[in-house]
């Protein structure tokens, strides 16, 4: 059915960054207990699930994290987290080292600048000394860098020594979504042509590294456009909120859910009207990025689904 | 990569083949033959100039001297060499016999069979007898099967015959070739390598067997190259751990002579030389100054950068995508 999901595991986080994309900070009431997540484990696992992404709010506030992790290895689900690196233990990165798990560990730039956009002092060094103890167990972890187009110059600069200093697996630089808190900072965002920025820094970066890191973007260009999306529809991924909605996409607007962790491989009886609008949205964003130099996936789909309402019959094709 | 495996090389091969838009199939074996007597007469020594590995593509023809001539370089101790051929040989030639006389239990030798699926769709019973006859020879084989986008659908049909017939060795190759990329229709697109991936994958799952499951040269997966970018030649050999040195691993000699990196295909400008016209063993050694190595360099740094690295598939046609571009590039 699916082969890859991103389940948001709570809303709570112990930071309150600028630019959330989730706007995340308080537990919500109605986040999903170890029992209903574990089942939903087993069920996407047995009916062709591959790999899971946990992601948050700070998944490592939730006391039972080890547990449900430990339970995706059991049902052979490769196993991603998110994380912003504050709550990483020695303990539980030793956990995540003997489970296989790929760590993806959030920094912004030096500590001046991370800080400040995580909203709290001292998150750049609780980071590094997770990151260090990475090193000395030589477990690979990798690196997410919102990027934000006021900030860019600081950022590729430290980018630079950081890898050659933490050797870190991959990064990835993502601009900022427009979504969230990150409505709020216009400043930071990135317009269309802008994003060649990003593009071009990742092949400096790549080429001054000697390609060592892994220098992924959230930028898609023209010329991969050509080569590798022939549609965006099996490019985008299923998204499980915290209360347990499942959307087929990244939305909090949960018109767009089809169905629940609970009910699920069963879709909800309007599933069959959300997806074939969801396949609307697809391809007016893919004419939409034919017609670009530089995109953002996420951003283009995100910037259309808001033009279509999810339930309505009016077949917009 | 689930046991599916891929066809890579540590060191350097080379791959002899005929362009077969281009000649006649007279000249094939004569000029393979021409090929092989020119390097021999140029006192070109495989092992010194750090060749592992020949893999010459025979076709359907060939003639008893090209086996001497073969017999030679296992003489000489060439570690690796591969002779493929069209597994349809045996309807018109003695060359079973002739390779049994030579080859049999030839270690360093190996056949590889080369099937298209497009004209026949299935294994006859003649090519089962061919592949019973040669694993009795104690040569090691293997089938290459030449998938086209639409000849998947009968590829699980194929497999279920071969499996458990002495075959022990599958390699599944898209398919590719000048008069393909001319007409684009019947090439595979990198989402499609993806599907063809998945699809094998699939298959192996529900036929257990002691086939092994190879794609052909040139498909990688994108975390290998990602991992080491020397596969790629992004790498340079300063800042290698391993020490390569961005030297192509597959050096292809085409019809006339011509030597180029990786593949045939990819233009002019990527040339190194002509055997005919100068010494191999210089070609080689004056290659990494030339301008087709930078030219090279520059092609695949691009394809590297711009179509590797954030490539959404987990597998990559990455010679496949050097010749794509380097034609678009042609043409600009």
């Amino acid at each position: 059915m699916f082969d890859f999901i991103y389940f948001m595991l709570t809303n709570e986080c112990n930071l309150h960054c600028r630019f959330c994309y989730a706007d995340s900070g308080e537990l919500s009431f109605n986040e999903l207990d170890t029992y209903q997540i574990k089942d939903f484990l087993e069920k996407y696992s047995r009916y062709g699930g591959q790999a899971i992404q946990f992601t948050g709010g700070e998944i490592f506030l939730r006391e039972d994290i080890m547990d449900i992790i430990s339970h995706a290895r059991k049902c052979n689900l490769d196993t991603y987290i998110i994380t912003n690196g504050t709550l990483l233990t020695k303990e539980n990165i030793n956990f995540l080292k003997k489970n296989n798990v790929h760590v993806t560990i959030g920094i912004d730039g030096p500590a001046w600048l991370h800080d400040k956009m995580r909203g709290k002092e001292g998150t750049y060094t609780d980071i590094l000394r997770a990151i260090i103890y990475f090193q000395k167990l030589d477990f690979p972890y990798h690196v997410q860098t919102l990027m934000f187009y006021n900030y860019l110059d600081h950022q590729l600069s430290w980018l630079l020594d950081f890898c050659k200093k933490y050797h870190p697996g991959s990064v990835r630089l993502a601009p900022i979504s427009p979504q969230g808190r990150g409505k709020q900072y216009p400043d930071s965002h990135f317009s269309f042509n802008q994003l060649q920025q990003i593009y071009e820094a990742s092949i400096s970066l790549s080429r001054k590294l000697h390609y060592h890191p892994i220098i992924y973007r959230n930028v898609i260009t023209k010329e991969e456009m050509r080569y590798f999306y022939p549609n965006f529809r099996e490019f985008l991924k299923p998204w499980v909120l915290p209360s347990g909605a499942l959307l087929p996409f990244l939305s909090f607007n949960t018109s767009w859910q089809i169905g629940t962790v609970g009910s699920f491989p069963e879709l909800n009886k309007k599933s069959q009207q959300i997806l074939k609008n969801f396949n609307t949205v697809c391809k007016v964003s893919f004419l939409e990025a034919s017609k670009k130099d530089f995109f953002c996936l996420f951003d283009i789909i995100q910037k259309n689904a808001k033009l279509y309402s999810p339930q309505r019959r009016t077949c917009y094709e | 990569m689930d046991g599916i495996y891929f066809k890579e090389v540590e060191k350097a091969q080379l791959i002899l083949k005929e362009d077969s838009s281009k000649i006649k199939n007279n000249d094939r074996c004569q000029t393979i033959l021409e090929i092989l007597n020119t390097l021999d007469q140029t006192g070109t020594s495989f092992l010194r100039i750090g060749i592992q590995s020949i893999f010459i593509i025979l076709g359907n023809r060939y003639n008893k001297e090209i086996l001497q001539k073969v017999t030679q370089l296992v003489s000489e101790g060439v570690p690796n060499i591969t002779l493929q051929i069209n597994s349809q040989i045996l309807e018109s030639t003695t060359f079973y016999e002739d390779f049994a006389k030579q080859f049999s239990h030839q270690k360093q030798l190996k056949l590889s069979f080369y099937k298209s699926l497009l004209n026949t769709p299935t294994i006859t019973e003649k090519e089962i007898l061919l592949y019973d006859n040669v694993h009795r020879l104690g040569v090691p084989f293997s089938l290459e099967l030449e998938v086209h986008p639409n000849t998947i659908n009968v590829l699980e049909n194929v497999i279920k015959d071969i499996i458990n017939k002495k075959i022990f060795e599958l390699v599944i190759s898209p398919v590719k070739g000048i008069r393909w990329i001319d007409e684009q229709k019947n090439l595979f697109s990198v989402p499609e390598y993806s599907q063809l991936y998945k699809y094998i994958q699939t298959i192996k799952k529900q036929r257990q067997s002691r086939l092994k499951y190879y794609f052909r040269h040139g498909i990688l997966p994108k975390i290998f190259l990602l991992q080491h970018p020397c596969n790629a030649y992004v790498c340079s050999g300063a800042y290698c751990h391993a020490g390569k040195r961005g030297f192509p691993q597959k050096i292809v000699i085409n019809t006339v002579g011509d030597v180029y990196p990786e593949s045939d295909l990819l233009g002019k400008r990527y040339k190194f030389g002509n055997i005919f016209e100068s010494n191999f063993s210089q070609i080689l050694y004056s290659y990494k100054n030339s301008r087709a190595y930078s030219e090279f360099i520059v092609l695949s740094r691009y394809v590297f950068e711009n179509l590797v690295i954030n490539c959404p598939f987990s597998i990559i046609p990455f010679t496949d995508l050097l010749i794509q571009k380097s034609r678009e590039m042609s043409y600009v």
